[in-house]
């Protein structure tokens, strides 16, 4: 009798539990690969409208520039970026340094890569799927497929900011991190400099300016 | 100014790269007072002298495999470029296969054992890739790497690139172990393997000329640049491209963590000692 009553409340409890549990997880679930979507879509628009702008002409060099910058501006999270490549040394930049840096960054990657995808025009981007790296990131996987070559493998790290919006935060090309190698370069030119912000300050200024024109 | 410097020390890494292959990495994080501390963070404590290397490698580049490799890329027709390239993977399937068989792989030896008997008797010798098996390159490094030997301090050699100590020990061996270096002694031909090297650097490098530009003309620290590619794409070799174990770089981006005090941009700024002990407590 005893037992009888133990296990109709155990399993009572069970099936409670399972009713309670079971929504919210597939609630969770849901909201994830909501998620995952808006992140493929995200890397597949943006690859879409630069290729097409870049690829474009009817527009003029200023234009294209200006338009690539809004377009990063849109879907790229420069400050998450800027922060992570300059690392350590951020904490030992005043406060100018680091808002003068972050504007001399942002121009550097888009000289930068507004040439690389220039020169990708043809090319095709295929957007293959979109999986979450942890309970904010996701890693969008494409591939450039080449008319001739192999295919170059490409990943798109997305990371959902706070206000909600889903940013890129790292191009990964054939598993090497872009944000990663900036890094290291700038951390290099940093300790050549006596370990001074200054000095990469310098060198990007230089950049800028000689590859703008 | 600055970036005119850095396109005439251009190209010594580019071609330390096109010998030795683009290879593997290490998110070891950046020093920030002197370059000593960076070397060490970096492991690479030879840095001067890797310096010195890179810049006489560059001026080879400049002077000799790069005019070569566009000459190459230019002249010579697209099919016979893939033919010395299909002839030359064939040369190396018997060492990775044996590299294969070393780290365990057995599907990717059976590959390099398929792909070498298809592409030599069917392929004319290696000429044609008839298999497709799409091989990866396999060496001694790698394999020193997945016995668990750490890849030691960044090393620039002359001519031969970027390297880790790991792998130039690796290139060494495979001097001795390679079996189409075998077969060349046995035959008694002459300057085998300074052939195979020249054609390989000018495959590789006829391949990378307009990439290898690019990443020069838009970088401000070419030396810190490829050292950094070097190493990642290294490591992804290790690894045999498996986007699922590459490990992606700690960006757990230090500064934005999920605490809403953080939506006001100065904090955002002036927080990082908690975050970054926060970051490192995620690491581990």
């Amino acid at each position: 009798m005893i037992k009888k009553t133990l296990q109709a409340v155990a399993v009572t409890s069970s099936l409670f539990a399972v009713a309670t549990i079971a929504p919210l997880s597939v609630s969770a679930a849901y909201a994830a690969e909501l998620n995952e979507k808006s992140a493929l879509k995200l890397v597949e628009g943006l690859g879409q409208e630069a290729v097409q702008l870049l690829a474009s002409k009817d527009l003029s060099t200023a234009e294209k520039q200006r338009n690539f910058t809004a377009l990063i501006d849109r879907d790229f999270d420069m400050k998450v970026i800027g922060r992570f490549v300059l690392g350590k040394n951020w904490r030992t930049a005043t406060d100018s340094e680091k808002s003068e840096y972050l504007e001399l960054f942002k121009k550097y990657i888009i000289n930068t890569y507004q040439k690389r995808i220039g020169e990708y025009s043809g090319e095709n981007l295929d957007i293959v799927k979109a999986k979450p790296l942890n309970d904010k990131e996701f890693l969008v996987n494409s591939v450039i497929v080449r008319p001739k070559g192999p295919k170059i493998q490409l990943d798109w790290r997305v990371r959902k900011s706070k206000s909600g919006e889903l940013k890129i935060i790292d191009i990964i090309v054939e598993n090497v991190s872009m944000a990663l190698t900036h890094r290291d370069e700038f951390s290099s030119v940093i300790s050549q400099n006596g370990g001074k912000v200054e000095g990469l300050l310098q060198k990007l200024r230089d950049h800028t300016a000689t590859s703008t024109n | 100014m600055i970036s005119l410097k850095f396109k005439s020390k251009l190209m010594n890494g580019c071609f330390a790269v096109a010998l030795a292959g683009f290879l593997g990495a290490c998110a070891t994080p950046p020093g920030q007072d002197s370059a000593q501390v960076m070397n060490t963070e970096v492991n690479d404590p030879l840095e001067p002298m890797n310096r010195y290397f890179h810049d006489v490698n560059q001026a080879v580049d400049a002077l000799a495999l790069r005019p070569v490799s566009h000459i190459y890329r230019d002249a010579v027709p697209d099919g016979v470029r893939d033919s010395v390239s299909n002839f030359l993977t064939n040369l190396s399937q018997p060492i990775y296969f044996i590299n294969n068989i070393a780290q365990g792989d057995l599907d990717g030896a059976g590959d390099n054992m398929g792909a070498f008997f298809t592409n030599t008797l069917l392929g004319f010798g290696g000429l044609f890739d008839i298999a497709q098996l799409d091989t990866d390159r396999e060496d001694l490094g790698q394999t020193f790497a997945v016995w668990g030997i750490g890849e030691g301090p960044y090393l620039v050699l002359p001519v031969l690139g970027p390297n880790t100590t790991r792998e130039a020990v690796g290139i060494v061996g495979e001097h001795f172990i390679d079996p189409a270096n075998l077969v060349a002694r046995n035959h008694d031909i002459d300057h085998f393997e300074i052939m195979r090297g020249t054609a390989r650097a000018i495959d590789f490098r006829s391949k990378s000329l307009d990439s290898l530009d690019e990443i020069e003309k838009n970088s401000i620290d070419f030396y810190a640049a490829i050292r950094s590619l070097y190493r990642q794409n290294r490591k992804n070799m290790i690894l045999d491209g498996s986007e699922e174990n590459t490990p992606l770089p700690d960006i757990s981006f230090e500064q934005d963590d999920d605490k809403p005090r953080l939506d006001q941009v100065s904090q955002l700024f002036e927080d990082d000692n908690s975050t970054e002990k926060k970051a490192s407590k995620v690491k581990n």
